[in-house]
């Protein structure tokens, strides 16, 4: 007998143009709506309804939760579904004569429209209302992350902002979500002995690592990353799988990347006329992806067969089902030299699912049901539950990690993306001397005080080091970290001389409006 | 990169990304314009595969939240439109750990400090002193070893290769004249990780069979990071 513990981490960067017709970026969030967000609602609501009992761990990022409810970017991912509807009717008609690519394009615009009809009529374009019944129907546990997935380890030396991010994430999540978070997403699993202290401050009672921050503690784990550490402090730190974690994140030798899968790479937007894709292009002419596409993975090298979803479907079965198996077959084999059950983690990136893997959103379905009839051999739970029910654990400082490349923090730290460093840590510093200098103020200081620490928080998301380093729309992410860094010292410059120029302030805060209720009071020292 | 972003900066600017990519091109005429744009986007695809090859797969799906376009952005206001400060006019010096065997440090100079530095250059040699102080109350003068990185005027970071790990570094930046250490400022305390197992055991009977059923024999590991971490850059940024 042994325990499966899911937890699937939703995240975004806050992306939010208005002082655009229509931007680029945006795409990220609404993409993600359509292929990973509606869909895993919809499979966990489906379950639900026919009385499935599965537990799932959904860490949804404080950025991600205020996107959710902006009525601004609802409304453009309408207009945006209504484009993509017209595009996939476009297709349609065009592959009319095709035999084999038009019921993809019908599965395209079918898709399209189902996303419109649940977004609009279900969720009443606000997704959070739906998160809010699952965890109170106790089949998902919700849990937050940094206030704008701030990697910790590179903040050490400015422990202000770890307190903020955690302080304004809590106050975030209880603030959408109506409960408090028991446990914490550490981004990028970015971990450094100490963080833990900051925790337990926001009693949050535990967090995940990745497989050697366990492996690698100061005192051996007695039962390696099959059964959490208490840290010093007692604050739990859960270890990743890297068995279960190998078969589904592999492209090459995991699920995702089978030949009949879906490719991700080929997309109409590449492939088509720019003159037929017009209408659908920024600006006319930029080609981008538009989720439409008609191609299996097939193999190595350009040529591409067309996508079967039946074939894919058989497929995907077959995976959940080897998956289910690997997992009773681990724990058999993991109980006989434990004194209590194994706990086998598997934390994951919820946009793998439904975006980057097509038919992951189906393979987790079919997971979930396999594992909750399965009562015998293992049955989900949760972390919270597993400590509720094994509080007795070993104690031991994990080591520094996180889930990066060679697993310690040189994705967020290299000669494309140091230079943020001293800026971050300098505006912390900054905020800090200006939370000492004005501790209470009202009307206009008071909110350019509150501004001034979302465009911190807002710098220090590290999707823009990571964007950097890994070379996708760098431009961008520059772009973004200086704007919120001159942002901040224009502010504090302005306070330290009493000059704010209200014009520009009120056009700053009402664009980068994230965390309406903050407070500078509470959440710097 | 794209070609149409290397077509649109001066040919100084083509110049420079080509030597940082380690090839000097300097004078180089508006004839050579095409011939270099080739080949500046030719290293540039060379370094973009090498980076995707280093990715692992969580980093791999990561990314893939970002790809909605090949143009690297659509957006006409770029980030001119934002100055920030170069320097902070404050003598401070921070160390950061990055893995078991590397540091990163920043570090700034008051103005006043700057320019006397600037006048004579020739007596004084900067230094990066990285003291080891595992285990001990530091003092400034009582660390268990201590090696010096000798520093140009105009350098502010710099990568640090670390020989212990598990151990705990202060960095200090500094000016040597005849002889004679003297301390500008004084950084934080990092602690390298751990790159492998500890050998403090919770039991007597402690069944290493968990070390291999947790996978340790696939953990990638920093094994082969001995390459200067300091790599070429995607875009100009200052």
């Amino acid at each position: 007998m042994g325990y499966l513990s899911l937890v699937l981490h939703w995240h975004l960067p806050f992306v939010r143009h208005p002082e655009y017709p229509q931007f680029l970026e945006e795409d990220w969030f609404f993409e993600a709506l359509s292929e990973t967000y509606i869909p895993l609602l919809s499979i966990f609501e489906r379950l639900q309804a026919e009385g499935v009992r599965y537990r799932i761990t959904l860490s949804i990022s404080p950025t991600l939760a205020e996107m959710f409810k902006d009525e601004f970017l609802q409304n453009r991912y309408l207009a945006y579904l209504d484009r993509m509807i017209e595009l996939a009717r476009l297709e349609v008609r065009r592959t009319s004569e095709d035999p084999k690519t038009n019921p993809l394009a019908r599965m395209y615009l079918h898709r399209f429209q189902e996303c419109r009809r649940a977004f609009k009529d279900r969720y009443h374009c606000n997704l959070l209302d739906a998160l809010i019944r699952l965890e109170r129907s106790d089949l998902v546990d919700l849990i937050t992350s940094t206030a704008t997935h701030c990697f910790l380890p590179l903040f050490q030396v400015v422990p202000q902002v770890v307190k903020a991010q955690m302080e304004v994430a809590v106050q975030t999540h209880v603030g959408n979500f109506g409960s408090y978070p028991k446990g914490f997403w550490l981004p990028e699993c970015g971990y450094y002995p100490g963080v833990e202290e900051y925790l337990k401050e926001k009693n949050l009672s535990y967090f995940f690592l990745e497989t050697h921050g366990i492996l690698f503690a100061e005192q051996r784990p007695r039962y390696g990353v099959y059964a959490p550490l208490y840290c010093p402090n007692m604050v739990a730190a859960f270890g990743r799988d890297p068995e279960s974690a190998k078969s589904v994140w592999s492209s090459q030798d995991g699920y995702p990347g089978d030949p009949v899968y879906r490719e991700f790479y080929r997309d109409i937007g590449y492939d088509l006329p720019v003159e037929y894709l017009k209408p659908f292009l920024p600006d006319g002419n930029v080609r981008v992806s538009t989720g439409i596409k008609y191609h299996a993975i097939t193999g190595p090298g350009d040529q591409k067969r067309l996508y079967n979803p039946q074939a894919a479907e058989k497929k995907v079965v077959e995976h959940a089902e080897h998956f289910v198996t690997a997992r009773i077959d681990q724990c058999r084999r993991l109980s006989a030299r434990m004194d209590r059950p194994p706990l086998i983690v598997c934390p994951f990136d919820a946009e793998l699912f439904g975006h980057w893997w097509f038919e992951g959103p189906q393979w987790l379905e079919i997971v979930l049901r396999r594992v909750a009839a399965e009562q015998d051999s293992i049955s989900l739970t949760t972390p919270g539950q597993y400590l509720s029910q094994h509080p007795e654990q070993q104690v031991a400082q994990p080591c520094f990690s996180s889930w990066g490349n060679k697993g310690y923090a040189e994705v967020w730290l290299e000669g494309s993306n140091d230079w943020v460093y001293r800026h971050l840590h300098q505006q912390a510093l900054r905020m800090s001397e200006l939370a000492h200098r004005f501790p209470k103020e009202n009307g206009l200081r008071n909110r350019a005080l509150n501004q001034a620490l979302r465009e911190m928080l807002l710098a220090e998301a590290s999707d823009w080091a990571f964007i950097m380093k890994t070379g996708t729309t760098v431009p961008y992410a520059v772009r973004r970290t200086r704007e919120h860094i001159y942002n901040f010292t224009r502010i504090y410059n302005s306070l330290m001389t009493n000059t704010l120029r209200q014009e520009w302030f009120l056009e700053v805060e009402g664009r980068n409006n994230i965390f309406p209720k903050i407070d500078y009071r509470s959440c710097v020292s | 990169m794209t070609k149409e972003r290397l077509q649109s900066i001066s040919l100084e600017e083509l110049e420079d990304l080509a030597r940082k990519q380690g090839y000097d091109f300097t004078g180089a005429t508006d004839r050579d314009r095409a011939a270099l744009t080739e080949f500046v986007l030719e290293n540039f695809k060379e370094l973009e595969r090498e980076r995707e090859e280093e990715n692992n797969l969580s980093i791999r799906v990561e990314q893939s939240k970002y790809q909605v376009t090949e143009r690297e952005t659509a957006d006409g206001a770029g980030a001119d439109a934002f100055p920030i400060e170069k320097r902070y006019n404050q003598t401070r010096v921070v160390f950061m750990v990055r893995d078991p065997n590397w540091a990163y440090a920043y570090w700034d100079l008051d103005n006043n400090l700057m320019e006397k530095l600037k006048k004579n250059t020739d007596e004084d040699q900067l230094v990066l002193r990285v003291h080891d102080v595992e285990l001990i109350d530091f003092t400034g003068s009582n660390a268990n070893s201590l090696f010096d990185i000798p520093i140009q005027i105009d350098d502010t970071s710099w990568y640090i290769y670390l020989p212990n790990q598990n151990c705990s570094y202060i960095l200090e930046l500094g000016i040597i004249t005849e002889d004679k250490y003297r301390c500008l400022a004084r950084s934080n305390l990092i602690r390298t990780p751990r790159n492998g197992f500890s050998d403090n055991f919770p039991s007597v009977d402690q069944d290493l069979a968990f070390d291999l059923l947790s996978g340790f024999d696939t953990f990638e590991g920093i094994g082969s990071s001995r390459a200067i971490p300091q790599r070429i850059l995607a875009v100009p940024r200052e």
